[in-house]
């Protein structure tokens, strides 16, 4: 069983965290006619924070089941024949630093850096904006009879880019970032790995202690394509059902997830790298 | 070059985060040990799409009936019941896949499966004093009731958590080699669900053992299903059995001795 934190103990902080992108995204019951056509309709509400729209493939349906086989013993699909996949659009402000994706069973809001000066505007900012435009989402829906908002799964995720110079050099020197990861070698025989990369998954249990969602976490060797410079990735996923009915338990959820990327990030990676992104607490 | 290897989820390609990936790992295309194994694909089409599904490897012998079962429901009309059902929801037959596929073992007796009228799926079992119900109304809302009439335990839940439906099963494949149920050419006449129209369950003869697959590991119910007898479970059921074999004590006593080894070790 993962260990609750402890809520009291406050968050860590960092005044220069090396965030580049947030999303928090709702997936719901699917609405059938929620389509193309029905989506532009939608953009009208939108379109004086957002101007720019562009369209994507739409993202898989993703359910965090808990007690069942970690190997399934196979997968299934239903694919339409007669009517192409229902699209994910985007919305996007004019700097493109924010963005709204809608499809048929999903709602997602971005914050991403674009520009160097781009600071994270934190998450109660983020938060309070999801907020604001799933509650207008939700009315469009409603007006225009599309039918009533049933989420079922949320999700929060936080992507860090940890540029190369400020406490390592070369993609073997993960472990001066985490602290999962030790170049302490039994034998000495071998130089510094070329490059490593790390998984690690984490069950979120409630107050009762039942898992109501899980935590992904990812860092892989990446480089930046203007200079070619080393960087990790390093990508923290919480998703979880609602904790209970309507919006609240959507936040709920995603205040959960959001406690367990941050006490994760700070706890896995290295007094080293903290001093540099200045942890406050 | 590989992809980044990110979950898409909603967040912003490795393109427009403007990185690309370090190389991968290795392939592991020469090696035996995690090579990827066959994989055996059925397809359902229904009026306006197509089941598709995938199994890695060997099917366990419930594998194919049940897939059938959910399969066929999808090729069923609207006011199936005559009493302005629903259609079946294809959501409901992909999770009610996902979740056999996840749940049940290899020595798992197969579940009637059940439409209902609101569009979802039941998969039910019957047997061996249990009564488990799984109710797959939609993707994520999967409801569950048993009763188990040996040891008086009973409950009714909304599953997020499939553990005790996982335990459940396992009780009901033990029971089953314990004491096995007669085999049955049509089950809707016995044991078989209560509600709703119900797919016709029938067990096939059993397949020859390919081959190339005789030395797989198998589990004993398993074994007996492909084998076509019943499993004995009990110790004390074959104690004695074959006596006759031999024909002397002493005969008898000579190969049990060269079983354990005994000549050979020289004990």
């Amino acid at each position: 069983m993962t260990p609750l934190p402890d809520p009291n103990t406050p968050l860590p902080e960092f005044d220069n965290p090396p965030v580049i992108e947030v999303a928090l995204s709702v997936q719901f019951d699917t609405l059938a006619n929620l389509r193309t056509p029905q989506i532009g309709v939608l953009w009208q509400e939108f379109r004086d924070r957002f101007p720019k729209t562009e369209e994507h493939p739409p993202l898989e349906s993703a359910i965090e089941r808990f007690g069942v086989s970690p190997t399934p013993k196979g997968v299934a699909r239903f694919q339409l024949l007669s009517t192409p996949p229902a699209p994910r659009c985007w919305f996007l402000n004019e700097e493109g630093t924010e963005l709204v994706q809608v499809q048929h069973d999903r709602f997602v809001h971005n914050w991403r850096k674009v520009g160097d000066n781009d600071t994270y505007p934190r998450y109660d900012h983020v938060r309070a904006t999801f907020e604001s435009e799933l509650k207008r989402f939700s009315e469009v829906l409603l007006r225009q009879e599309l039918g009533e908002l049933h989420p079922n799964q949320c999700e929060i995720t936080y992507v860090n880019h940890i540029v190369s110079g400020e406490g390592w050099t070369t993609h073997g020197q993960l472990g001066d970032i985490v602290n999962l990861f030790s170049l302490h070698y039994t034998d000495a025989f071998h130089p510094e790995p070329e490059d490593c990369r790390l998984a690690a998954r984490f069950v979120i249990p409630n107050r009762s202690g039942e898992p109501v969602g899980r935590l992904h976490v990812a860092i892989e060797p990446v480089y930046r394509t203007s200079d070619d410079a080393p960087m990790f990735a390093l990508t923290l996923t919480a998703r979880g059902r609602p904790l209970s009915y309507g919006l609240s338990g959507v936040l709920e959820v995603l205040d959960l997830g959001r406690e367990w990327i941050v006490r994760t990030f700070a706890t896995m990676t290295t007094p080293k790298m903290h001093a540099l992104w200045r942890r406050k607490q | 070059m590989t992809t980044l290897e990110i979950p898409e989820n909603g967040v912003l390609s490795a393109r427009e985060r403007r990185v690309r990936p370090a190389p991968g790992i290795a392939q592991r295309g020469s090696t035996l040990t995690g090579a990827s194994v066959s994989v055996q694909r059925m397809c359902f089409p229904s009026s306006d799409g197509e089941l598709v599904i995938e199994i890695g490897g060997v099917p366990p012998a419930w594998f194919e009936p049940t897939v059938e079962k959910l399969g066929r429901l999808l090729t069923m009309p609207p006011d199936w019941d005559s009493y302005k059902a629903r259609r079946v929801e294809p959501a409901c037959v992909v999770s009610a896949i996902e979740t056999v596929l996840a749940v049940m073992q290899d020595n798992t007796p197969p579940p009637a499966v059940v439409s209902t009228s609101c569009g979802g799926v039941q998969l039910e079992w019957h047997t061996r004093g249990i009564d488990l119900e799984v109710d797959v109304c939609s993707p994520t809302r999967i409801l569950a009731s048993y009763e188990d009439q040996e040891t008086g335990e009973s409950w009714e839940e909304r599953v997020f958590d499939f553990s005790r439906i996982r335990r459940a099963l396992r009780e009901m494949a033990w029971r089953q080699v314990r004491v096995p149920e007669p085999i049955k050419e049509d089950s809707s006449g016995g044991e078989g669900p209560t509600n709703a129209t119900t797919v016709m369950e029938t067990r096939k003869a059993p397949e020859p053992i390919p081959p190339d697959l005789f030395w797989q590991d198998k589990s004993l119910a398993q074994l007996a299903v492909e084998q076509d007898v019943a499993a004995i479970g009990r110790f004390e059921e074959v104690w004695g059995a074959g006596s006759h074999l031999w024909p002397t004590e002493e005969e008898f006593e000579a190969f049990l001795a060269a079983s354990r080894g005994d000549v050979a070790s020289g004990n």
